[in-house]
């Protein structure tokens, strides 16, 4: 990966999940820099990567970093999503659903994209995180708790 | 899988398209974040830096070369002269002794 060829590669083959995660985590406003941001310091950041875990796990703590230390305070405007020009199934759900993961507090956001959203596993998301995986069970009950409260005052029952 | 992931994963919808451009994007702020030693690094092994330091050091060469050519031949049109006056010098010298 020395190359900007071969750096390329792996923008081309991960950009879509990166632009995923921290589209959840930091919100459409601060999307493109968060990514440009993340590539950057995959970039600067790439011979300390000895292929431990893979490219995409990799790849994950880097956003979620760039997401928790550069974003981490910032509110996510949701009057944004409107413009956003993405044909969903079923747009309103997912607004509500964004809306909902974008008002948790970001150290329990990070877990809930990276388990329920991304289909993390705990062990992969606390190596992520580089927390605890007790850690990352404790946030994710909460998250998880809080994401329910905002749901079903929004009127959603899929219980 | 529980019913919230379940729930989730059936809506939770799109993401926005990246720009044509963020690849440009990345490579322009890769770029600009480069630090003094990492520029310098690059210009010292580089195919141009080479090239051009190459035919610095053949012009220079050149001049040096140029400039130092009139020294040398004046250097040894003087020796010539001097050699051929001291020669005659001698020879007058032979020439007296033998008419002795």
């Amino acid at each position: 990966m020395n190359s900007l060829a071969d750096f390329r590669q792996v923008y081309l083959e991960h950009q879509g999940f990166v632009r995923a995660v921290l589209y959840r985590l930091v919100g459409p406003e601060q999307l493109d820099d968060a990514v440009q941001e993340t590539f950057l310091k995959a970039w600067k950041g790439r011979l300390n990567f000895r292929g431990d875990s893979s490219v995409k796990t990799w790849l994950h703590t880097i956003a979620t970093r760039t997401a928790i230390d550069s974003y981490g305070n910032k509110e996510i405007p949701v009057d944004f999503i409107e413009d956003q020009g993405i044909e969903d199934k079923d747009p309103t759900t997912a607004k509500d659903i964004n809306k909902a993961v974008w008002e948790l507090p970001m150290e329990y956001r990070v877990v809930v994209v990276s388990v329920l959203l991304e289909e993390f596993s705990l062990k992969e998301t606390a190596q992520s995180l580089q927390i605890p995986e007790g850690t990352v069970k404790s946030r994710l009950s909460r998250g998880r708790e809080l994401l329910q409260t905002k749901l079903k005052a929004m009127g959603y029952s899929y219980e | 899988m529980n019913k919230l992931e379940n729930f989730l994963q059936n809506n939770k919808g799109g993401v926005p398209k990246a720009p044509t451009n963020e690849w440009t994007n990345i490579l322009n702020r890769i770029e600009n974040s480069k630090s003094f030693w990492e520029l310098l690094k690059e210009s010292l092994t580089s195919r141009p830096f080479w090239l051009s330091a190459g035919l610095s050091t053949a012009c220079a060469l050149v001049i040096v070369v140029k400039l130092s050519a009139p020294v040398i031949e004046d250097q040894f049109d003087y020796t010539l002269s001097q050699v051929s006056d001291l020669y005659s010098e001698d020879l007058q010298l032979q020439d007296s002794e033998f008419l002795e």
